[in-house]
């Protein structure tokens, strides 16, 4: 060929490799969502190295603090009981005055006993040592705004999860609960199925 | 064959090259880009994929054909797993995906037990693409398919040393680890590879418009 023709082809090679090495097409991009799926995951993968001390000291706070509003609970529960029952704790008990209406004391260990196969026999067992359970639920609600997905995680509220039979039922449980304690008192502790039937 | 401009004894390429794919910024600003990447920067990783996938994509379709994207994905799967454990400036990243995506390319042929696609011969393209506008053609869409095609049809050794340097953008060092040979061997191989092109161009009447003669 000619002169021309050889140009023409080198010109053409240089048109060549330009056009293999041209700006990126849309389509050569499809797989961005998927990468950044993969950056993010391996980000994450490799987080928690650094940031182990941080989440269990955070961790812990968390149990301390459910520790300290449960006994705070447990010791306001008592004294519910012992209002109810009008002795309070390091007040000598005047023995049989109680009239029989006011039946708030013996009929939790009787529920137990007398109905062991009800259908709500979970909330039963929960139900008995209720004072520790309003704990949790108090603690369990009010640190519902901040951080209610955690909660579910923290071990402390592993005996308010079984209690409620389950994470999901434990809004409800405690809303029953703590209903119960603050709508009627002379129902105070223990009994928060007894609403429900 | 008589020399041929665009490209010298040594193999050097004097195509517009860096200049083309995602208007490279400058190359410290490219290094920033890494840096903030590898520290975890989203926005900086989806810029250095922006700019490397096309190029492992071109480079992927010449040793895989149509599994390019899907061997793609994986490497860099690999790429993100991996980068906090790069060392390097953004020449030194382009050589590592490189080396990332060819390994994953190779597994692939091997699992499929499959030889790396072979189209044909290089007189097999009549042309790229008929575009009215030969100038245009060069750098839309089918001029760079149907470029990746011809290159496609070289012997695999001059394809991968072609592609390495002009698509990816490695100097020929970088290419010679890339492919675990000496930088001689790659250097060798490209310049037959752009010989052969030229060759081909030369033998091969312009698409869309006839030289004025």
């Amino acid at each position: 060929m000619s002169d021309h023709g050889r140009r023409t082809g080198n010109d053409r090679l240089s048109e060549l490799l330009a056009a293999a090495a041209a700006p990126a097409r849309e389509h050569e991009l499809a797989g961005e969502r998927a990468a950044m799926a993969a950056f993010r995951d391996a980000r994450l993968a490799t987080a928690p190295q650094r940031r182990r001390p941080w989440m269990l000291k955070t961790a812990l706070a968390n149990v301390l603090t459910v520790k300290i509003a449960a006994v705070a609970a447990a010791a306001a529960g008592g004294i519910a009981l012992a209002a109810a029952t009008g002795t309070l704790p390091g007040q000598p008990r005047e023995e049989p005055v109680l009239p029989t209406s006011t039946n708030v004391v013996t009929t939790t260990p009787d529920t137990t006993k007398t109905k062991p196969s009800t259908p709500d026999e979970k909330r039963d067992n929960g139900a008995a040592p209720s004072p520790s359970l309003k704990g949790l639920c108090q603690a369990y609600t009010s640190g519902a705004g901040a951080e209610h997905g955690k909660a579910h995680e923290n071990p402390a509220f592993s005996a308010l999860i079984m209690a409620a039979g389950g994470a999901d039922a434990v809004p409800a449980f405690c809303a029953d609960l703590l209903a119960d304690k603050s709508g009627r008192s002379d129902n105070a502790p223990g009994k928060p199925s007894r609403s429900n039937r | 064959m008589r020399s041929a401009a665009g490209f010298g004894d040594g193999g050097e390429i004097s195509v517009p090259r860096r200049a083309t794919i995602r208007a490279s910024t400058a190359d410290t600003s490219a290094d920033d880009v890494l840096t903030a990447a590898c520290r975890g920067d989203e926005d900086a990783f989806r810029a250095l994929y922006r700019d490397v996938q096309p190029r492992l994509l071109r480079y992927l379709r010449v040793l895989v054909g149509a599994d390019a994207e899907d061997v793609a994905s994986d490497a860099w799967l690999h790429i993100a797993r991996d980068l906090g454990k790069f060392r390097g400036d953004a020449d030194g990243f382009r050589g590592w995906t490189a080396t990332i995506a060819r390994n994953r390319a190779m597994d692939h042929l091997r699992s499929q037990q499959r030889r790396p696609v072979v189209h044909g011969t290089l007189d097999d393209l009549v042309e790229p693409a008929g575009q009215e506008d030969t100038a245009q053609a060069a750098v839309d869409s089918a001029g760079t398919d149907a470029a990746l095609a011809l290159i496609a049809r070289l012997p695999k050794d001059q394809a991968e040393a072609v592609l390495l340097r002009v698509v990816v953008g490695l100097d020929a060092k970088a290419a010679a680890k890339v492919l675990g040979k000496r930088p001689g061997a790659v250097r060798t191989a490209a310049h037959r590879g752009l010989r052969a092109l030229a060759a081909h161009l030369d033998a091969t009447p312009p698409p869309g418009r006839t030289p004025p003669e």
